[in-house]
């Protein structure tokens, strides 16, 4: 047991290694293989670990392993521990799962790239960080493993790097969420402060007495730490580098920016629960967060004509619906949704990664159709289903998680909330549809690119496409409708610990008393979402209904102006600052300094005219001297 | 036992300087190689020195103590503690990393280079071993010496101001040091009865200052110790002397000298004039968080890649002062230890600019492009040094960063805020750097760009071990300095009137 | 019968007053060369008077001293005339200002 927790980051780092040091050197398939072969082994070892905590009764479903004494200073001290529970097994198990899926993928899919090796040493070291991030024991051990994803999302976006957009969209991923990680470091530091230790077991254990239900620490801590979830999870305002990085290969964005990294604010705030039960205005924060995040970014997918930035956004809202669960103390209804968005935007992006393997990388909508969907069938039905999730279709996984955090907004009280929730299941229907009908519809439109016929990519990159759309189908079962259903009574040792009373208001303390209050919001969530399907087909594929407000439609493609807001008020002003310092510091700084240097040189250059260079001069000078020290001793008092 | 161990440490250098210089003109090779095993054979035995000293003893150990103007109290004494012995070693680590590196970055008058390289580690390791004021105020001058000449004689287009400008700048700030070390020493006469400059006589007993000559002296000592780290707004020989310096003297410039302005203020300032460190301390915390800031900043508008490192380095250097002032274990834990991380990141950064400079001639970042496609070990080697000067968890930089602000935070929340944005900073200046260099298309001038050849990847190979070593196993290069960091803090809250340094009291009010 | 110290002591200025004037108006080194021994000699006069006023021998002392001394330097001081003249064919010294700054 406690090797395999061992085992599960391990491995992958091994891989990278590994190839890092003679992966250039080695065939492509030996490549591939020991990077897939390390993921796949950490899977192994992930279900081993959730198998040995299954066989535990559910209150002890715990284990910690202290791997050595990292780092201790004064009163600091802090185990290099990994923490098994339920809700890191379980997220690991995704993880590693979807991880295994996409390398399988990327075989296929980066064969024949020059930087074959480097991307799947990236990929592994990838791994190894996300698996350590979830299975910390500790802040400090979560923070190598976000740094670590933070740095491989970077490499990995900018992977491409001859391409200065994928070197530009690298660089600002990095450095947006590292704004974020601003706060999650302070929000650490005050945890740090209050508690003594890092732990998080010690954290839930403790929330209760050290910290007043919603007093100005707790806030802060909560609100510190989300800021990292905001940037890291791409949340408004700190979204804006997940568009652009979808200059990464294609596998990437299926790997870290849909289904693993970018949760990781989600899995944090699952982690710290306890803390932010002891700060409702932090979760009324994160909820109105998501819930705003939700729409806004499902509005800009509507206008998008880029598929992978189509998902992007599609993936910032869906992460907006997490915050809104989480935010609404729906931990359990936080978490399958992550797993199942995890599936269902996987296998959407591996779709979409097949459609540009087809056309030679083309991602532009309004170059796709044609047919495609006649000549990429598999991938038009892989796409389909990913899509029908998304939208929140029964039978499919994405219907019962998006109901589940639909319901247990309305039952928390948040009827606005709920009524924003509603509103993006709409809208993400509705654009989900345009995404699939204008790729693979009927439409005519020019070839992308010429050459070959387009067709479904070879069996290494099909494999795992179905292997999620299977996922998509049935993973809805992991969770149902029900809070407590599987995936809420496996968590429930995990999120239940550290809260000292129910909540009021809260979705758990509610859940008892549902019935009608539960199938309301369920009729309702899914009378729109088929209605967004329908209207979308219909404007779409039939082209019955036509387009939006052209004002709106402008402030859409332009995502209100957000970006364009940072550019002026941020970033133009810091790089004028930094412009200016460099300029201060020469022209004032230095100036003083090199000012006493000139200074002196002119008082010399004035005492130099003494030098005359004559001997009779020196004499007379010493003459002088000599009278006036004798007409001072002469003289003196 | 072993009280030979540090006289030899200074005396390897020395001798290995005098059998480097009687090669010969004609055989540069043959110098080069003389000095390297001199500098090997040094670091071999700091190496020593580093493993054999023992752990939770803040006393000084390897002590030697000479009489050598007992007339006036200066004794030739020296000893290593927790806050020396690593820097010792980094010293001895540095100097063959550099003097390798040279082979392929200083091609005239190697045999004059080397041998003054010796003399300089010499100096500074005889400033880090000095426990006598006199001694440690003469090796302090000495090390200026065969810098000012590294600067002078091999730097770059603009070297004699640079090397002026240094030398003038430090020696202003020395000036001022050995006024208030003479004042030391007639204060300590007067309260121990015996005149002496020996340091640890003079802490023995509390020197009765009054607060206006103890802020004096603080001042006195520190504005020298702050031109050397240096410490905005003192720092405008910096750009200068690092960008003029050849890049693999700036590794000892930035990895080794800067240093020595830190460890003054450790070794110094806070036991000697620990009221007015405390009572200083806003002023310095303030002045950290503006170089943090304003490094950042300006390095992120620097074209030449040396100017843009050595604003980077001022940056760094303002979280190590934060760490200092802050007082608390954990936080003067981050700072010592790095110190020893920022000389390893800094030095390889340093080599990795000399080496791009070497193959090009070029220093402007904007001269390059793609070169990751043509030197892919290259890049990798250089990410591995910036993901350490980034703070990168899993790198030695931020073992060192997160105690530094995580400690300040606990006495100076508001400073560690401000100073945690200097990470956003570090991220912003550095990739633009890597972006710059190594990203977009490739330059067509730069297709035969060699990628990193055995020898400088033999140099950069130990800082790329330390970087991940101590980055993950930090342990024995905190447990050295932690006692000696403990007693430290502990003589310098010692004379406090009033409680309220007991830096965990806050804790307790903190939960409701 | 004694001569007055007096007389000793005004003779010695006035030896010195023109030994002083010869070197700050002189041109060729020579002269102002003997001059200098002329200052020289003034103040071991001095000297000497001084020690037969006090009855010591110290200043007598002194004289053997300043008179080693004067002929050291003028071993030197000639060579670089010598010198001198050697390379620029003149002892004028309004034309050695290599010192001016």
């Amino acid at each position: 047991m406690t090797a395999a927790v061992v085992l599960i980051p391990l491995l992958p780092l091994a891989g990278w290694a590994v190839l890092g040091a003679w992966g250039g050197r080695w065939p492509a398939r030996v490549v591939g293989t020991v990077a897939c072969a390390t993921v796949i082994a950490a899977f192994g070892a992930a279900v081993a670990v959730l198998r040995g905590l299954a066989a535990m009764p559910p209150e002890s479903r715990l284990v910690t392993v202290d791997v050595y004494r990292w780092i201790a200073a004064g009163p600091v001290v802090i185990p290099f521990r990994l923490l098994a529970d339920p809700l890191s097994a379980a997220m690991a198990l995704v993880v590693a799962g979807v991880g295994a899926l996409i390398h399988v993928y990327s075989a296929g899919y980066m064969a024949g790239d020059r930087g074959f090796a480097r991307y799947f040493a990236y990929l592994n070291l990838f791994m190894a960080a996300m698996l350590l991030l979830v299975l910390a024991g500790n802040l400090a051990v979560m923070f190598i493993g976000w740094e670590g994803v933070g740095l491989c999302s970077y490499l990995l976006i900018a992977f491409w790097f001859e391409r200065p957009a994928a070197a530009r969209a690298g660089v600002k991923a990095f450095i947006v969420t590292r704004l974020g990680d601003v706060g999650f470091l302070l929000g650490i530091f005050a945890v740090f402060g209050v508690f003594g230790t890092l732990d998080f077991t010690t954290i839930t254990r403790e929330a209760a007495q050290r910290l007043a239900l919603g007093a100005a620490v707790p806030t802060a801590i909560a609100l510190l730490l989300f800021l990292g979830a905001v940037g890291k999870s791409a949340q408004l305002p700190l979204y804006v580098w997940l568009p652009d990085a979808m200059e990464g290969p294609t596998p990437v964005s299926a790997l870290i920016h849909a289904a693993t990294m970018v949760t990781a604010g989600v899995y944090m705030i699952v982690r710290l629960h306890a803390v932010y039960l002891r700060a409702p205005l932090a979760l009324d924060v994160v909820a109105v967060t998501g819930a705003v995040t939700a729409i806004f970014a499902a509005a800009a997918a509507l206008v998008e004509s880029d598929l992978k930035r189509v998902l992007a956004y599609s993936t910032i809202s869906q992460l907006g619906y997490m915050f809104l669960a989480v935010g609404v103390a729906a931990w359990s209804a936080g978490m399958f949704h992550l797993t199942t968005h995890a599936f269902f935007k996987a296998l959407l992006f591996l779709a979409a990664g097949a459609v540009m393997h087809a056309l030679g990388g083309e991602t532009d909508m309004r170059r796709m159709g044609g047919g495609l969907g006649r000549r990429l069938p598999r991938t038009a039905a892989a796409f389909a289903i990913g899509a029908l999730a998304l939208a929140g279709v029964p039978p499919l996984a994405g219907f019962f998680s998006k109901e589940q955090i639909l319901g247990e907004t309305f039952a928390s009280g948040h009827a606005a909330l709920w009524a924003v929730g509603l509103l993006t299941a709409g809208v993400t229907a509705f654009y989900i549809t345009r995404a699939h009908v204008l790729t693979f519809g009927p439409a005519a439109a020019p070839r992308g690119d010429a050459g070959a016929v387009p067709h479904d990519p070879p069996g290494i990159m099909l494999w795992p496409t179905a292997a999620l759309a299977a996922l998509t189908v049935a993973g809805g079962a992991i969770g149902t409708l029900e809070i407590q259903g599987p995936l809420g009574r496996w968590l429930r040792p995990v999120v239940d610990a550290g809260v000292a009373q129910p909540v009021p208001g809260t979705a758990s303390a509610s859940a008892a008393a549902m019935g009608t209050a539960y199938w309301l919001p369920l009729a309702a969530g899914l009378a729109v979402s088929v209605a967004g399907l329908i209207l979308g087909w219909l404007v779409y594929a039939r082209g019955t209904v036509r387009g939006a407000a052209p004002a709106l439609g402008t402030l859409l493609a332009r995502r209100f102006y957000v970006e364009a807001f940072y550019d002026a008020a941020v970033v133009s002003p810091v790089r004028t600052i930094a412009a200016w310092s460099a300029v201060f510091d020469r022209r004032v700084i230095d100036r003083a300094v090199t000012g006493v240097a000139d200074g002196l040189g002119r008082g010399g250059a004035a005492l130099r005219r003494l030098q005359s260079g004559y001997l009779r001069h020196y004499a007379a000078f010493v003459l002088v001297g000599a009278i006036l020290i004798l007409a001072y001793w002469i003289w003196r008092p | 036992m072993s009280s030979w161990a540090l006289s030899a440490l200074i005396a390897i250098p020395v001798a290995g300087a005098i059998a480097a210089g009687a090669t010969g003109p004609r055989r540069p090779a043959a110098a080069r190689a003389v000095a390297l095993a001199a500098a090997l054979t040094a670091l071999g035995l700091a190496a020593w020195v580093w493993i054999t000293f023992r752990p939770g003893e803040s006393a000084l150990q390897f002590e030697e103590r000479l009489a050598w103007i007992p007339a006036a109290g200066i004794g030739y004494h020296l000893g290593v503690d927790g806050l020396s012995v690593s820097l010792t070693a980094l010293v001895t680590l540095l100097v063959p990393v550099a003097i390798a590196a040279s082979t392929d970055q200083v091609l005239e008058r190697a045999r004059g280079f080397v041998v003054t390289v010796l003399l300089l580690e010499a100096g500074l390791l005889g400033t880090f071993l000095a426990q006598d004021l006199v001694l440690f105020y003469v090796f302090w001058e000495a090390m200026l010496i065969p810098m000012y000449f590294l600067i002078a004689l091999w730097g770059g287009p603009a070297r004699r101001g640079a090397a002026i400008k240094f030398l003038l700048y430090t020696m202003a700030g020395s000036v001022l040091m050995l006024l208030a070390i003479v004042a030391v020493y007639l204060q300590g006469g007067r309260v121990l009865g015996t005149p002496t400059f020996d340091l640890p006589a003079l802490l023995g007993r509390p020197l009765g200052w009054t607060p206006a000559a103890e802020a004096l002296l603080f001042g006195a000592f520190a504005v020298a110790f702050a031109i050397k780290m240096p410490v905005w707004p003192l720092h405008t020989w910096l750009p200068d002397a690092y960008a003029e310096a050849p890049p693999v003297v700036t590794v000892l410039l930035a990895g080794l000298m800067a240093k020595a302005g830190a460890y003054g203020l450790l070794r110094f300032c806070l036991p000697l004039f620990p009221d007015a460190v405390r009572a200083w301390g806003p002023l310095f915390a303030a002045l950290a968080v503006v170089g943090v800031l304003y490094g950042g900043a300006v390095a992120w508008a620097q074209a030449d890649m040396r100017r843009l490192l050595a604003y980077g380095s001022l940056s760094h250097m303002g979280f190590i002062l934060l760490g200092i002032f802050a007082l608390n274990v954990e936080a003067v834990q981050g700072s010592v230890v790095q110190m020893i991380n920022h000389g390893v990141s800094t030095g390889a950064l340093f080599v990795l600019a000399g080496i791009l400079i070497a193959r090009t001639g070029r220093a402007r970042t904007d001269a390059y492009g793609g070169v990751a496609a043509a030197a892919p070990a290259l890049a990798a080697v250089t990410l591995i040094a910036v993901a350490s000067s980034l703070a990168l968890p899993g790198t030695n930089g931020f073992v060192g960063e997160f105690l530094i602000l995580l400690g300040a935070f606990q006495t100076r929340p508001v400073y560690a805020a401000l100073a945690t944005f200097g990470i956003v900073a570090a991220a912003a200046y550095l990739l633009a750097f890597v972006g710059r260099v190594f990203h977009g298309p490739l330059r067509s001038e730069l297709r035969a760009f060699p990628d990193l050849r055995p020898r400088e990847f033999a140099v950069l190979a130990p800082l790329v071990a330390m970087i991940l070593w101590v980055g993950f196993v930090p342990g024995p290069l905190l447990d050295r300095s932690e006692a000696t960091v403990r007693a430290l803090l502990r003589a310098t809250a010692a004379s406090t009137p009033a409680p309220g340094t007991a830096i965990h009291a806050r804790r307790p009010g903190m939960v409701p | 019968m004694s001569v007055p110290a007096a007389y000793y002591l005004s003779l010695s200025a006035l030896l010195f007053t023109l030994g002083a004037a010869g070197v700050l108006v002189r041109r060729s080194a020579l002269i102002v060369f003997m001059s200098v021994e002329l200052m020289l000699n003034a103040v071991n006069l001095t000297l000497v008077t001084f020690a037969r006023l006090r009855g010591a021998v110290d200043g007598q002392v002194l004289v053997f001293f300043v008179l080693v001394v004067a002929a050291a330097e003028v071993v030197v001081g000639l060579a670089i005339i010598v010198d001198v003249f050697r390379s620029r064919e003149t002892v004028d010294i309004d034309d050695a200002d290599l010192l001016r700054g």
